[in-house]
């Protein structure tokens, strides 16, 4: 999967999870925490979502909030993980 | 009276309960205050009890020093200010808010948050802490920290109607802050920071007693009599890890199962405060250096925050069987804990 796709589809379970952010005017590599009030629930709640939507797995550790800066660092990893 | 006034805060480093919160977004950064914070909030203890706002039992885990944290400080004023003297100073507690931060002081106490929440009248009571460090006269508004505004700890506003509102609903049976203390009252905490004079030093032997304590799940209710005690299934230091471990089976395995992840949550912020003392140990030589065991320890940190964001995870999935790992992640950390503890506690 290309990684524009990746994005696209991301964006759309984060609009989904976060009715509060518009997906077409979300910054990728700005600080999600800062930005977009991405907290440890939002979190986990578009890692489930992703999980399903792109047919990977997050460990337990990969659930934490503070290994990512951004949506891009999650598009990246579930990138990582599809390779 | 100025149009606005904010009084300084910083994000707290723990934030499991209001009372930490609130503590830590005041002093969090004062160089005096971390002699005292990191001398104490070393033994961890929990306890049944009923919740106030449910009736529903669970299990209560917090450090020592818990809720009286703030009158124990050296570094904080903690002052109690009945209703009858609001109304007697100021006629009203949006004009006493504001006039305390005006002198410099923090106001902290319950509120009616549902009055909060909801802009239509609604037929129940939420009471709940609120930490109000701020004011903006043309906005209408208190600067707060709460959890209750967002789903984790945070400084937002809230308007100068609903504080009032919040306040005049709650009776004084109803203020959970002061009836199982000071049984009739109702008013507020005014708190101002005592940070110009050093008042405690770095207590290296109460550290390392202390250490041990948790390490022995010593009953430390013997060795700080000056606070109230008045639980007596009370759990301490690393035993903990065993009761939060079954609660979790208990509420996930029940009929209707629960989430909540309080106690794991003040399990992982024990953590993440037992790391930054170590820094602070190191870095003020009071034991060597060691990058090994930082590393080490930043680990027990990992783990416990992956046990508590598994049962966020399973509270949205349903994955009960899932809760399995939490147990290993849980006892992974407390086997580094312990091993890295005996060892801090043989440099001091």
């Amino acid at each position: 999967m290309e990684k524009s796709e990746i994005k696209e589809k991301l964006l759309e379970i984060v609009e989904e999870e976060m009715p509060d952010v518009e997906a077409d005017k979300v910054d990728m590599g700005a600080s999600f925490t800062d930005e977009y009030g991405v907290d440890s629930v939002s979190l986990i709640k578009v890692i489930v979502d992703a999980e399903k939507t792109f047919d990977v797995k997050f460990d337990d550790k990969e659930l934490a909030l503070n290994k990512y800066h951004s949506f891009e660092d999650v598009a990246d990893i579930i990138e990582e993980k599809l390779k | 009276m100025a149009n606005k006034a904010v009084l300084p805060v910083k994000y707290p480093a723990i934030t499991s309960w209001q009372w930490h919160a609130t503590l830590f977004s005041i002093l969090g950064d004062d160089e005096n205050a971390k002699r005292w914070i990191y001398s104490n909030y070393i033994q961890l203890r929990c306890y049944n009890i009923d919740e106030y706002t449910t009736g529903e039992e669970i299990l209560l885990c917090d450090m020592m020093p818990g809720s009286s944290a703030m009158k124990e400080c050296p570094y904080l004023i903690f002052s109690l200010i009945t209703k009858p003297q609001i109304e007697a100073y100021c006629g009203d507690v949006v004009d006493f808010i504001v006039k305390t931060i005006d002198l410099g002081g923090y106001v902290y106490g319950a509120f009616d948050e549902a009055r909060m929440l909801c802009d239509v009248k609604v037929d129940y009571k939420f009471s709940h802490e609120l930490f109000i460090y701020g004011y903006n006269m043309d906005e209408e508004v208190f600067y707060v920290g709460d959890f209750t505004f967002k789903d984790k700890y945070s400084y937002t506003t809230v308007s100068f109607d609903k504080v009032k509102k919040g306040f005049e609903a709650l009776t004084a049976t109803e203020d959970h802050v002061f009836n199982t203390d000071y049984k009739g009252t109702r008013g507020l905490y005014v708190i101002q920071k005592n940070t110009e004079n050093r008042y405690y030093e770095l207590d290296k032997d109460l550290i390392k007693r202390t250490i041990n304590e948790y390490l022995e799940g010593f009953d430390t209710k013997d060795h700080f009599r000056m606070m109230r005690n008045r639980f007596d299934d009370t759990v301490f230091g690393v035993n903990v890890y065993d009761a939060i471990l079954e609660r979790i089976d208990k509420q996930l395995h029940e009929e209707e199962p629960d989430f909540d992840i309080r106690a794991l949550h003040i399990a992982y912020d024990h953590k993440v405060l037992m790391l930054d003392r170590l820094k602070y140990l190191m870095a003020n030589e009071v034991i060597p250096f060691d990058q090994a065991m930082l590393d080490e320890y930043a680990g027990v940190v990992e783990d416990m925050l992956a046990a508590r964001n598994l049962l966020v995870r399973i509270s949205v999935t349903g994955e009960i069987e899932a809760g399995t790992r939490i147990a290993e992640h849980v006892n992974t950390a407390r086997a580094k804990d312990v091993a890295i503890l005996k060892k801090v506690a043989d440099l001091l």
